[in-house]
């Protein structure tokens, strides 16, 4: 089983904690205020009371020997950098560290943060784009690899897929179709349910309401961003 | 009096009925038609909003749909299934 440190247990730290051991990982959290530790006590592996800024206590708590090691430190930026230089010596093999500010995040790459996290600013430009372009999501793959899902524009609407010639004329692959698919609940409200068809064959139909999901070079996703 | 209130009550009862029919049935169109003249009778419910609000969203128009869930919880703040598709919509 493959075995985790998480160092705060905020929001970020309990949310990552709380993932880690639903996918099957080993969760040692680590946490200085007393009244969290007995919150989450029985929620993880092992929750420890510790100052993880004293590189002994790290030690005693055997930190050297997990797989991956996630610093969430909510304000104490100083703290949270001390503590990635200490994981750092540890020989933590990979280190994913949340940042408060993009000056934060530099120093903590400079010290050798595997990844820099930015929770909030993550959080919150899926929510602008979502007001922004509603029904339009985009995520980065690679360096400028995207996957975009869009609403079916209009003039994609009763179209075999195959005619509309993505690659050609838009350089995407289209990888998935979501279809809704409408029903009246037990409580006899309306909702509908999301059918999948990945892959989508070539004389799949566009319906009013699909959304489609491709991958694209990103800097031609934001041609999609617009289109109704 | 009594019987064109009973009257009008049917006619806004079969009228919902009808625009979940064409919902059900990927006819958002008709069923926004039928819902919105629900409302230009009765603007207090909460439940056609949200009907609305679903056929729009149904149809990708977000901006339609999330006006109508905030109309449905305007009237009823507890309203689950307009909560659950507005957190949906800004969630992606």
């Amino acid at each position: 089983m493959k075995n985790f440190a998480v160092i705060g247990l905020g929001r970020f730290g309990t949310a990552i904690a709380r993932y880690l051991e639903e996918f099957g990982g080993e969760v040692l959290a680590i946490e200085e205020d007393p009244e969290k530790v007995r919150e989450y006590e029985n929620e993880f592996t092992s929750v420890v009371e510790a100052d993880a800024t004293d590189i002994d206590a790290l030690k005693d708590l055997g930190v050297s020997d997990v797989e991956a090691a996630v610093v969430s430190i909510g304000t104490n930026m100083a703290a949270s950098i001390l503590i990635t230089l200490l994981l750092k010596e540890l020989k933590v093999p990979l280190l994913i560290v949340k940042a408060q500010s993009p000056l934060h995040g530099n120093v903590l790459k400079k010290i050798g943060a595997n990844r820099v996290v930015y929770p909030e600013k993550d959080v919150a430009q899926s929510i602008s784009r979502q007001l922004v372009w509603p029904g339009y999501n985009e995520l980065e793959l690679a360096p400028n690899l995207a996957m975009v899902e869009i609403s079916a524009p209009k003039k994609f609407i009763g179209k075999e897929l195959h005619k509309l010639e993505i690659r050609s004329k838009y350089n995407a692959n289209i990888i998935a179709i979501k279809k809704k698919k409408p029903f009246i609940n037990n409580e006899s409200h309306s909702d509908y349910r999301e059918k999948i068809i990945a892959p989508p064959e070539a004389e799949t139909t566009i319906e009013r309401g699909d959304s489609i999901i491709l991958v694209c070079p990103q800097n031609e996703a934001e041609k999609f961003r617009e289109m109704k | 009096m009594n019987n064109e209130n009973e009257n009008n009550e049917i006619n806004i009862n079969d009228r919902i009925e009808k625009g979940k029919f064409y919902f059900v049935n990927e006819k958002y169109e008709f069923a926004i038609r039928e819902f919105k003249e629900v409302l230009k009778v009765n603007k207090n419910l909460p439940d056609v909003f949200y009907n609305l609000g679903i056929s729009y969203e149904s149809s990708n128009d977000f901006d339609k749909a999330k006006e109508n869930y905030l109309k449905a919880l305007e009237l009823d703040p507890e309203h689950k299934m307009a909560k659950d598709h507005l957190d949906r919509m800004l969630d992606k």
